[in-house]
C-alpha cells in the first residue's frame, strides 16, 4: 500500500535554535497519527511544515495526490499547494478565529471552500452547507448567523464543517480541543472521532493532551526538543512507555 | 498443525527511568503455543506476569526479546498498522477493566469493531445488538452508557 | 498659463503614468502600481483620474468631465476648469464630441466609440479589500486566480437580502482572468463595460492604474440560480421620458414630492433638444 503521506528528514531551524529535526514517518490512508509533547517540543512547527504554512530547511513531504500519485509537496508550485489546501487537505486551528471568517455567516464559511473550487449554484451550496452544519450538530436555523455569535465549542465545530465540506483526505489538527471547557471538549472529541471513522479520514493531531490522542489516534509520536523520541501504537506508548521523557509525561497525567 | 499463537523465548522487563533507572524483570524465556480452536489458561500468582504476557500478545506492551507470532505476524517486529489490522480482523481482547468512553452508549461500543471493518451502520448495530443480547444484557441497556452496566 | 507644463504634470511623470497605462492595457483588469503624485486637490476628489487624464491629453483633445453623470456638479466643474487652465484643451458637455471623458461613478448612456477614452476615478481599486484586509494576501489571490472569496460576498448578499444586493462597484471578471472593481458605478452600467472605447481606471490615493481595452470581455460575477441583473428602474425620466437610462431621484419640495430624472444630464438634454443620442 502507498502511504498517503511520506515524510523524510524534515528539519526546521529558527536561526541556531531547532524547531524540529530530522523527522521521518509514514501515514497510511485511514490512519490517525497523534503528535504529543510539551510546549516548545516542536510539534506545532512540525505540523506547520507539513501543512505548508512554514518552509522547512530540509526534508521531503511526499503526498499521494489523486491525479499524479506521490509528489513532494515542498517542491510544488504555490497554486498547486493552495489547490491541495482547499481540496484534499484540511487544517483545523486551535483558535477557531484563525480558521474562520468571523464577519461572514456560518453558511458562507462552510460554502467558501466549495466556491473556491468552482461551485456557483447558490441553492446547491446552501444545501450542502446546511447538511454539514447538521453533521457537526449546529442547528440549520443558525446558518445565517456569524461565528462571533457562537460559543467556543460551536465555533470549533463550524471550523470542522468548513474544513470537511470538500471531502479532504488528510486533516491536520492543531490542539483541536484546546481552550474549551472539559464538557465541551468531550463532545467535540466524540464528534471528531465519529467523523474521522465514518469518512475514513487520515489525520495528524497535535496536542499536549494525552486523553485526546488516547481517544483519536491510532499511532503516537512523542516529541521533545524538536526530536521524535518515541513512536508506536497509541495504547502501547501510553501503557508501556520506553523513553524516560515519555514515562514522565504519562505519569504526570492526573488520574480522576 | 501451525499454531495460532506461537510464543518463543519471550523476555520483558520494565525500566523505570524516573525512579533511578531501576529495571524490573517480569518475563524471561517464556515459550508456549496455542493451536486453532484451543483454549489455554494462564494461571499464577499476582505479579507472576500473566497480564504482561496477554498485553504483549495484544501489542499493548513491547517485548525486550523473543518472538510472538499470531496468525503469521510477529507482533514484536510488526508495524503499528499491521498490529491494528490484526486487532481489527483476528485478535480480540477482553479485559478485567473495560476501557470505554463514558459518554458512548453500549450499542455504539459493541458496534464500533464492525464499523471499523467498513460494514454499514445499520448492519453493525443489528448484528451487535444480537450478540450483546446473547451476552445477557437486557436490550434496554444498549441505549445506556456502557460504564453504567454492572460488572464491567 | 505658461507657468505650468501642459496638463499640469511634468513630462517625466506623464511618461511614468503612460507606462503604467500601457501595462494595464496589456494585462486587462490587472492593477498596476504607479507613483501617484500630489495633485492640487484632496484625495477622494479624483486625483487618480486626473493624473491618468493628464497623461492621455493632447492639445487636440476635447475633454468632458462628469460626476455621477452630471457635467455641472462641483467636482466635474473644477476638474474641467483645471484642464482648461493647465492644458488649454477644448472642453464640452456633449458625450459625442468628447475624445476623453473623465468620470466619477457613471458610464455615459450614449454608446462610446473607438475614438474615445473613458477615464474613471477610483476610490478603492481592490475588489477583495473588504473581504481580505491584507494587500499581500489579495495580490496573491489575484496572482493565483483564487477568487472563491468574491463569491462568498455575493453568497452573503443573497443569504441576508434574498438577492445579490450589491448595487454599485459590482465585481466583474475581465477577459476570463482578473476580478476587477469597476469603481462605484451602478451595476446598471456594468453591461456598458464591454465597449469600443478604451477604459482607464486611476486610483490616486491607492496608487493603482488598471484598464479595460476596447472590446474586452467583461462578465459580472453571479450564481447560476441568481444571475446578474442590471436592474432597470421602473420609471421613465420625468424630463425626457427615456425608459432606458439610469435615473436619479430628485426631491422637489418640503412635502416630499419627488421625481426621477436621467442621471446623465447630457443624454437627457440631448433627448429634449431632439439631438441624436
Amino acid at each position: 500500500m502507498t502511504p498517503l503521506l511520506n515524510v523524510q528528514g524534515l528539519t526546521k531551524r529558527y536561526g541556531g535554535r531547532i524547531g524540529c529535526a530530522d523527522v521521518s514517518f509514514q501515514l497510511y490512508p485511514g490512519e490517525v497519527l497523534g503528535i504529543v509533547g510539551e510546549s516548545g517540543s516542536g510539534k506545532s512547527t512540525l505540523l506547520n511544515c507539513l501543512a505548508g504554512h512554514l518552509a522547512p530547511d530540509a526534508g521531503q513531504v511526499i503526498f499521494d495526490t489523486r491525479s499524479d500519485g506521490p509528489r513532494d509537496v515542498l517542491t510544488m508550485s504555490e497554486p498547486e499547494r493552495r489547490m491541495l489546501g482547499r481540496t484534499d487537505w484540511a487544517f483545523v486551528h486551535q483558535n477557531p478565529r484563525d480558521g474562520l471568517r468571523m464577519r461572514i455567516s456560518a453558511g458562507g464559511n462552510v460554502g467558501e471552500r466549495l466556491m473556491a473550487v468552482g461551485a456557483h449554484h447558490y441553492g446547491a451550496i446552501r444545501e450542502k452547507a446546511t447538511d454539514w452544519l447538521g453533521r457537526v450538530e449546529i442547528s440549520a436555523a443558525r446558518i445565517d448567523d456569524r461565528p462571533s455569535a457562537f460559543s467556543g465549542g460551536m465555533q470549533q465545530r463550524l471550523q470542522i464543517a468548513r474544513n470537511l465540506v470538500t471531502g479532504p483526505r488528510l486533516v491536520f489538527m492543531d490542539e483541536p480541543t484546546g481552550g474549551l471547557d472539559v464538557s465541551v471538549q468531550a463532545r467535540l472529541l466524540d464528534l471528531i472521532r465519529g467523523l474521522v471513522r465514518r469518512m475514513g479520514l487520515s489525520a495528524i493531531v497535535v496536542t499536549h493532551d494525552l486523553a485526546v490522542v488516547r481517544l483519536l489516534a491510532d499511532r503516537l509520536m512523542v516529541m521533545k526538543d524538536g526530536h521524535v523520541i518515541e513512536t508506536g501504537l497509541t495504547d502501547q506508548v501510553l501503557d508501556d512507555p520506553q523513553a524516560p521523557y515519555t514515562q514522565l509525561l504519562v505519569s504526570s497525567v492526573l488520574q480522576v | 498443525m501451525i499454531p495460532m499463537i506461537h510464543v518463543e523465548n519471550l523476555a520483558k522487563n520494565f525500566v523505570l527511568h524516573n525512579q533511578g533507572g531501576v529495571a524490573i524483570p517480569v518475563l524471561a524465556g517464556a515459550s508456549f503455543a496455542v493451536a486453532p480452536g484451543e483454549c489455554v489458561a494462564l494461571i499464577g500468582e499476582s505479579g507472576a506476569g500473566k497480564s504482561t504476557v496477554m498485553r504483549i500478545l495484544y501489542g499493548n506492551y513491547l517485548a525486550q526479546g523473543g518472538s510472538v507470532r499470531i496468525g503469521g505476524l510477529d507482533i514484536t517486529q510488526a508495524e503499528p498498522r499491521e498490529i491494528l489490522a490484526l486487532r481489527r480482523e483476528t485478535l480480540g481482547y477482553v479485559s478485567q477493566f473495560l476501557r470505554v468512553v463514558p459518554r458512548v452508549p453500549t450499542l455504539e461500543v459493541v458496534a464500533e469493531p464492525l464499523l471499523a471493518l467498513g460494514r454499514p451502520e445499520d448492519e453493525a448495530h443489528g448484528t451487535r445488538a444480537r450478540s450483546a443480547h446473547a451476552a445477557a444484557h437486557p436490550r434496554a441497556a444498549l441505549g445506556a452508557f456502557a460504564h453504567h452496566i454492572l460488572g464491567r | 498659463m505658461n507657468a505650468y507644463n501642459f496638463a499640469y504634470l511634468d513630462e517625466q511623470t506623464k511618461r511614468m503614468i503612460r507606462r503604467a497605462i500601457l501595462k494595464g492595457v496589456a494585462v486587462p483588469g490587472y492593477q498596476v502600481p504607479f507613483a501617484s503624485r500630489e495633485m492640487p486637490m484632496p484625495y477622494g476628489w479624483g486625483t487618480g483620474g486626473v493624473q491618468v487624464t493628464a497623461a492621455c491629453l493632447t492639445p487636440e483633445d476635447t475633454l468632458k468631465v462628469i460626476d455621477q453623470g452630471a457635467d455641472d456638479t462641483t467636482n466635474a466643474v473644477s476638474i474641467r476648469k483645471f484642464f482648461e487652465k493647465t492644458a488649454g484643451v477644448a472642453v464640452t458637455e456633449k458625450t459625442g464630441e468628447a475624445t476623453i471623458i473623465q468620470t466619477r461613478h457613471r458610464i455615459p448612456e450614449q454608446t462610446l466609440t473607438e475614438d474615445q477614452i473613458l477615464v474613471y476615478q477610483v476610490p478603492i481599486p481592490e475588489p477583495l479589500r473588504f473581504l481580505e484586509p491584507s494587500e499581500v494576501e489579495t495580490r496573491k489571490m489575484h496572482a493565483l486566480e483564487d477568487y472563491g472569496l468574491m463569491h462568498v460576498k455575493l453568497y452573503e448578499d443573497i443569504a441576508r437580502h434574498g438577492e445579490i444586493a450589491t448595487a454599485y462597484a459590482y465585481p466583474v471578471k475581465v477577459e476570463g482572468r482578473y476580478v476587477m472593481d469597476p469603481s462605484p458605478i451602478p451595476k446598471f452600467d456594468n453591461p456598458k463595460l464591454e465597449s469600443a472605447a478604451l477604459q482607464l481606471f486611476g486610483a490616486g490615493r491607492e496608487q493603482r492604474i488598471y484598464a479595460v481595452p476596447p472590446y474586452t470581455k467583461v462578465v459580472s460575477l453571479d450564481f447560476d440560480d441568481y444571475p446578474f441583473d442590471p436592474s432597470k428602474p421602473a420609471h421613465p425620466c420625468a424630463l425626457c421620458g427615456a425608459e432606458d437610462s439610469y435615473l436619479d431621484e430628485v426631491i422637489t419640495d418640503d412635502a416630499g414630492s419627488r421625481m426621477f430624472v436621467c442621471s446623465d444630464t447630457d443624454y437627457c438634454a440631448g433627448r429634449r433638444e431632439g439631438r441624436d443620442a
